[in-house]
């Protein structure tokens, strides 16, 4: 009985010391992604509120490595940045960030500029949670890449997964990006999966989408349209273009798989879907909605790469998805081909 | 002194000790405030929307004879705009509410798409804004516009300075603050504004 208690008790300590470290992971994700435990201290003390809008990846990006807005520049922050020794203003160390943090005091005494916010920390333990946070961050936003490859989970759907796949091998055959071939891997061991790289592409599809509605709408004379409740969210982007919207408009805008189909007046249809791409990759015209746009999202994928460069993160991945300009990744067609004249 | 020059000694008077170049340390962060001489501006009156959905021109919205503080913002933005924002609300707070209030402050949405009268709403609100403190959109066609007409550089939306406009409208005379002003240097600024019939 008493050996079982001593049992019983180690179990539930290893649990509880595995659940804390576990915890102290999560909360360094949490203040870096999401500001979570700690108050931002701005105007000299006199404000102070929860730091969610002040989230460390916010102003020095999701993956750590740091960005510049207009004339201020975000250092990059992961670990091996910060504790490098050449760093200008000195390496930093757990107690150095805290008084960065805290403070707004760099390594080397002097004062950090006002872009950076002082925070208050809930607890003092943050810091190493943090610092652990960012350590890992290299290798959470590189998870996937190899010297000779970069690993993509396809999509679910079988036939989805080979047009996907299909798209990143002829990407392959025309050089992959920065001598790292495409490969598909699972969604643990993957940079992205095909459906997170989609939900990044997808603000980009909808401003493409809606320029060439737009461009449709103009060129056959009407600067009004209804769009179907399931393509709402274009709304904004077309009324940008200049269409105003009206329930009771003679044009209107359904979604279709793999785009838009836009009906005008007089009963003709045009269908706005993903083009023949000119580098060879080829979503063919007869191919369906669904395989047309993962083939789009793997070629994009692999222009994305390409853009990110060597380094490539898997946030930049994501928000260069997110940039993309599709505009000459979709075409419009007529529904239905033209009667024939006999 | 002219207003201009009053105001421009003010100015030079205004820039923090950080504001200065050689203040800027490491290249962290290289953006701070710096206050530029007086210029001529005029308010147009171009068709704006408010956090409420109301329709009316852009000088309209202001209360006459006040001096504004003219700020920019979008609010999809998570990086120097929530801590201008900040700022902001220090300076919303000192000038209190009522008739005694010494200037207005008036937010100009940037992003024409997504910045709503509801997404303004929910951003003066996490703020907690006063009523004396406008959000104003010119929309998804008067957003370039008004922007143009007030001198705010183009670009992306995610790619600009923090930028103040300190003026007395009826004067037709501002000071453009780049960077992230001191919550008392804007306040300063804005009190030392000539009145209209001065």
């Amino acid at each position: 009985m008493r050996r079982l208690t001593a049992a019983t008790a180690a179990a539930l300590l290893a649990a509880g010391l595995a659940a804390l470290a576990a915890r102290a992971g999560d909360a360094g994700e949490a203040l870096f992604l999401r500001g979570e435990g700690a108050e931002v201290v701005l105007a000299g003390g006199r404000l102070r509120r929860p730091a969610s809008d002040f989230a460390c990846a916010g102003c020095h990006g999701a993956d750590g490595r740091g960005r510049r807005e207009g004339g201020t520049v975000f250092p990059p922050i992961l670990w091996s940045a910060l504790t490098d020794p050449a760093r200008p203003g000195g390496p930093y160390d757990e107690a150095a960030l805290a008084r960065a943090l805290e403070s707004g005091t760099a390594p080397d005494g002097r004062s950090l500029g006002a872009a950076m916010p002082r925070f208050a920390l809930a607890e003092p333990g943050l810091i190493s949670a943090l610092a652990r946070y960012l350590a890992q961050l290299d290798l959470r936003q590189r998870r996937g890449v190899t010297a000779d490859g970069i690993a993509l989970a396809p999509p679910a759907d079988p036939a989805a997964a080979r047009a996907f796949a299909a798209a990143l091998a002829a990407e392959n055959l025309a050089g992959g990006a920065w001598g790292r071939r495409f490969r598909l891997g699972r969604a643990a061991a993957s940079l992205a999966t095909a459906e997170e790289a989609a939900a990044a592409l997808a603000p980009a599809i909808d401003r493409a989408l809606a320029g060439l509605a737009a461009e449709a709408l103009r060129a056959s004379g009407q600067a009004r349209a209804a769009v179907a409740p399931d393509a709402a969210r274009l709304g904004p982007a077309l009324a940008a273009q200049g269409v105003t919207l009206a329930e009771d408009a003679g044009a209107r805008l359904a979604p279709t798989a793999g785009g838009m189909r836009l009906s005008l007046p007089g009963g003709r249809v045009l269908e706005i879907a993903p083009a023949d791409t000119p580098d060879g990759g080829t979503p063919p015209d007869a191919m369906p909605g669904p395989l047309a746009a993962a083939a789009l999202l793997g070629h994009e994928i692999a222009r994305a790469a390409l853009a990110c460069g060597r380094g490539i993160t898997r946030a930049c991945l994501l928000e260069t998805l997110g940039r993309a300009d599709l505009a000459g990744r979709y075409a419009i067609r007529a529904a239905e081909p033209p009667a024939s004249s006999d | 002194m002219t207003s201009a020059a009053r105001l421009l000694a003010l100015a030079l008077l205004l820039v923090p000790a950080p504001a200065l170049p050689h203040g800027t340390h490491h290249g962290d962060h290289a953006a701070e405030a710096v206050v530029a001489e007086p210029e001529r501006l005029a308010l147009p009156n171009l068709p704006v929307t408010d956090r409420f959905g109301r329709r009316t021109g852009f000088r309209d919205a202001l209360p006459p004879g006040q001096p504004v503080i003219l700020s920019f913002t979008y609010t999809a933005c998570d990086t120097l705009c929530d801590i201008s924002n900040a700022v902001l609300t220090v300076v919303d707070a000192e000038l209190g509410a009522g008739p005694a209030r010494a200037a207005t402050i008036v937010t100009v949405a940037i992003d024409p798409v997504r910045d709503t009268p509801e997404a303004m709403t929910a951003e003066a609100e996490k703020l907690g804004a006063g009523p004396g403190w406008l959000w104003l959109s010119g929309g998804p066609q008067g957003t370039r516009p008004l922007l143009e007409a007030l001198r705010f550089p183009p670009g992306a939306l995610e790619d600009h300075d923090p930028m103040f406009l300190v003026g007395q409208p009826c004067l037709g005379l501002f000071t453009r603050v780049v960077g992230l002003a001191d919550p008392d240097a804007l306040l300063a600024l804005a009190r030392a504004q000539p009145p209209c019939d001065g």
